[in-house]
């Protein structure tokens, strides 16, 4: 009889289980072993996460989105790597799978994500998940505002993480959380430690929350535009406190942003994203100076930043595809003012350009015909030079 | 020496009481809960008053018996005119030289007996209405019924008892179903549970509630049918709580959807708020995000709602009262309002607790919430 009641409560409580994670295997399915041990003995600068041939697909009524279209990328341990590109490209979902946090209807269809080489793509429990969120890879969110809950006091959500992942008691998980919270900028910590969220400015909550997100020595920080909502001053004491942490802490910064000012701020390595694909990758140089994509051409030329005052800011014409159906050929192809007619129907490799440098169009086939970049392209080194030492534009 | 060592300390815990006594009374939080409560009695002087004008809208002719006053106008017409007045009179309308009484002083009469100081009521007189032979005392005076002649005051609180546990014990059930159900439902929108909520929450609204009440007194209560073996019968048994299954379990069964919409709604926003979004990347279980995070968050809201729904359960049970026979508040009303003269005093009286139950209830609903809420309570300036 007992038994029986405490199944039915057993049972009765299973209603509010971890709804299942959404993880389909990929085809060439094998039983990865955990070393996730061993992230430590990989060295700066050797590969932390290898995603291959990645796809991801939600399922929206009765059609399917391909959100990610194979996506091949590799991120070295201790570099910021940002990922730039229009809303809707894919930025946050690429993102998400990462830290197994895809929506609902939502799943991975396709490809690898080894991390340390175990492959999170075939993850399907929530408990392997819970090995890898906030202890191996933390994750801050676009919206400082609404990222702590509204009821808990600071100090509590900050000290949660630390007992929770590292087993400290109540109070030494206050000292640290404490010391944590002084660490990413909060003056007082300790008198302010039991206020709300609400007594916190966007920019406090924004350290708050980068303080959580850093309480268990991540090896990978995800920021997902974390200083859009913030004004221009915030957003550069922000950008700075993460250069600082990470010199601290060693951890791999993946930085979303649509934002090129902030990706020349801060990454080594950018990659952009267009229609779910990657479109060109490269160190910040690369991308910055010797950029070879016509999409790349159009984001940098469309930054307030390098423009001169006598120039019209230039815009990209048109919008993304939509990703519900095929998308036939080049997906920029419409858009492209350097478009071709191979474009249309045949969608072009990543072409090597150099050890460190990728991009996706026809223009770098050898029969492509030769076609001059841009003005401003050309100029960005000069231009930015001139921002640097204060000159006029 | 000594002494002024205590005296200083003395003094100093003195002043922290003083302080902390100051705090208090000054807490924007006491000042707004009195605040509310002013306001509250305000509102309720409102009500009582245009009540009290709406009932003057019914023609005098309603309020006496037209053949009996024929009859008597046959023999003798100032004998007619006297019952009329003696009747008129008893409702306020005129005084007893047939002089007639504005609405205001019957609203001021009204709100001057409804007050709760003490004050002595001529409520009974001789035959000819010269001498008062009975005074009543008292605090609050709500009149005497023209059905029964029984104190309104002792008619209430006769009945309001029956009532009370009907919809304490709807309001209680109704949310131990609706509250896990519809969290159940938010937990997997579009799965099993959610989807069979919804075919139940749509069912349920499509039955007619007076049906519904009807067909449930019928099966439930039939000795002979599939529920027979309960014995709950067809009617309400004094003192024998198994004859309120039947009702409290139709009420609660058609108060569950709104519950469970509410609930679901609430947690749907919650599970796909960024803060829980943000929970679960911390490596959080998602039960601890459950219990801690999010269940948590909704005490207050939930506390906030079970009030108003008490009183609406209350107000509500007209039906059930009538078909269960149960001698609550809700019959009284139906009778007041049927009677051949209505019985003017139970409607103003049922009306003043009706309204002054809700207005407490939507107090203690705003109390709570400033109370328990950080970012509405209320804080000293200097607090922050
Ligand atoms: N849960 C979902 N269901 C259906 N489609 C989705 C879902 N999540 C994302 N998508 C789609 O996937 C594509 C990529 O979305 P994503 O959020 O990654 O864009 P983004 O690059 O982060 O844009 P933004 O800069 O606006 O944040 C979009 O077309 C979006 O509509
Ligand atoms: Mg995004």
């Amino acid at each position: 009889m007992k038994n029986k009641i405490s199944e039915i409560f057993r049972k009765f409580l299973n209603i509010f289980k971890p709804t299942k994670n959404k993880v389909v295997r990929s085809d060439d399915f094998e039983q990865t072993t955990y070393i996730l041990d061993d992230t430590d003995k990989i060295q700066n600068g050797e590969t932390i996460i290898s995603v291959k041939n990645l796809e991801v697909q939600f399922r929206v009524r009765a059609k399917v989105l391909t959100a990610i279209r194979k996506v091949s990328v590799d991120i070295k341990k201790g570099e910021t790597f940002a990922v730039v590109g229009e809303s809707g490209s894919g930025k946050s979902v690429f993102t998400k799978t990462l830290v197994g946090m895809l929506e609902e209807n939502g799943n991975v269809s396709g490809g690898q994500l080894l991390y340390a080489g175990v492959d999170l793509a075939q993850f399907v429990e929530n408990k392997d998940w819970l090995k890898i969120r906030g202890k191996r890879i933390s994750m801050i969110f676009q919206d400082p505002m609404t990222s702590l809950n509204p009821l808990k006091r600071i100090g509590f959500q900050v000290a949660e993480v630390i007992r929770i992942h590292r087993g400290l008691d109540k109070k030494s998980a206050k000292e640290e959380a404490i010391k944590l919270l002084e660490r990413v900028g909060i003056k007082d910590a300790r008198l302010r430690y039991r206020d709300f969220p609400f007594q916190y400015s966007g920019g406090m909550r924004q350290r708050v929350v980068i303080a959580i997100a850093l309480a268990c020595k991540p090896d990978i920080l995800i920021c997902d535009e974390p200083t859009t909502a913030l004004d221009v001053t915030i957003q550069a004491q922000i950008l700075e406190l993460f250069k600082d942490l990470k010199d601290e802490f060693g951890f791999t910064i993946i930085f979303i942003t649509h934002d090129l000012g902030v990706v020349a701020e801060i990454a080594d390595r950018v990659a952009v994203m267009y229609a779910g694909q990657i479109l060109e990758l490269g160190t910040a140089e690369d991308i910055f100076y010797h950029s070879q994509h016509p999409y790349t051409w159009a984001l940098l030329s469309s930054l307030p930043q390098l423009g001169r005052n006598d120039e019209d800011l230039f815009s990209i014409a048109g919008t993304p595809p939509s990703l519900i159906e095929d998308v036939k050929g080049d997906a920029f192809a419409p858009r492209n003012v350097h478009g071709m007619e191979i474009d249309y129907y045949k969608d072009s490799p990543l072409f090597k350009i150099s050890e460190t440098h990728y991009a996706k169009t026809w223009l770098l086939d050898p029969r492509a015909p030769k076609v001059k970049r841009p003005k401003i392209i050309d100029e960005i080194p000069e231009r930015v030079a001139a921002i640097y030492t204060g000159g006029d534009l | 020496m000594e002494n002024t060592l205590i005296r200083d300390k003395l003094t100093n815990i003195l002043k922290s009481i003083f302080i902390a006594i100051k705090r208090f009374i000054t807490s924007p939080t006491l000042i707004y809960t009195i605040r509310r409560i002013l306001s509250g009695l305000f509102t309720l002087t409102l009500i009582l008053a245009v009540v009290t004008a709406l009932i003057r809208l019914i023609p005098d002719i309603k309020l006496y018996d037209v053949r009996l006053y024929s009859k008597l106008a046959g023999t003798s017409v100032t004998a007619a005119e006297n019952y009329k007045i003696v009747q008129l009179f008893k409702y306020g309308r005129v005084d007893l030289d047939g002089n007639r009484i504005p609405v205001i002083r019957n609203i001021l009469q009204y709100i001057y007996n409804a007050l709760p100081i003490p004050k002595s009521i001529p409520i009974r007189w001789d035959t000819r209405y010269t001498v008062v032979l009975k005074y009543w005392e008292g605090f609050s005076y709500l009149g005497t019924s023209m059905d029964t002649n029984k104190l309104v005051n002792e008619m209430l609180a006769e009945r309001i008892g029956v009532s009370f546990r009907i919809s304490i014990s709807s309001v209680f059930f109704a949310y131990l179903i609706g509250y896990p159900f519809g969290i159940a439902m938010a937990k997997k929108p579009g799965g099993i549970i959610d989807r069979l909520g919804t075919v139940f929450i749509v069912l349920n609204y499509a039955i007619p509630a007076l049906v519904f009440f009807l067909l449930m007194n019928k099966i439930l209560g039939n000795p002979s049918g599939i529920f027979g073996a309960l014995n709950l019968g067809y009617f309400y048994i004094a003192g024998d709580w198994r004859s309120l299954i039947a009702p409290v379990f139709s009420i609660v069964f058609l108060s569950v959807p709104g519950i469970i919409i509410w609930v679901r709604r609430f947690m749907v926003d919650q599970l796909t708020s960024d803060y829980v979004k943000f929970a679960r990347s911390k490596g959080l279980t998602e039960n601890r995000i459950m219990y801690v995070h999010v269940l948590r968050n909704a005490f207050v809201p939930l506390i906030r709602n079970v009030p108003a729904a008490f009183i609406f359960a209350i107000i509500g049970s007209y039906y059930v009262e009538v078909i269960w026979g149960i001698p609550g508040t809700g019959n009284l009303l139906i009778s007041a309002i049927r009677a051949t003269t209505p019985d003017v005093p139970v409607i103003q009286g049922l009306t003043l607790i009706y309204s002054a139950m809700s207005m407490i209830a939507f107090l203690l609903g705003d109390i709570v919430t400033v109370w328990f809420d950080p970012r509405i309570r209320l804080t000293h300036k200097g607090d922050i």
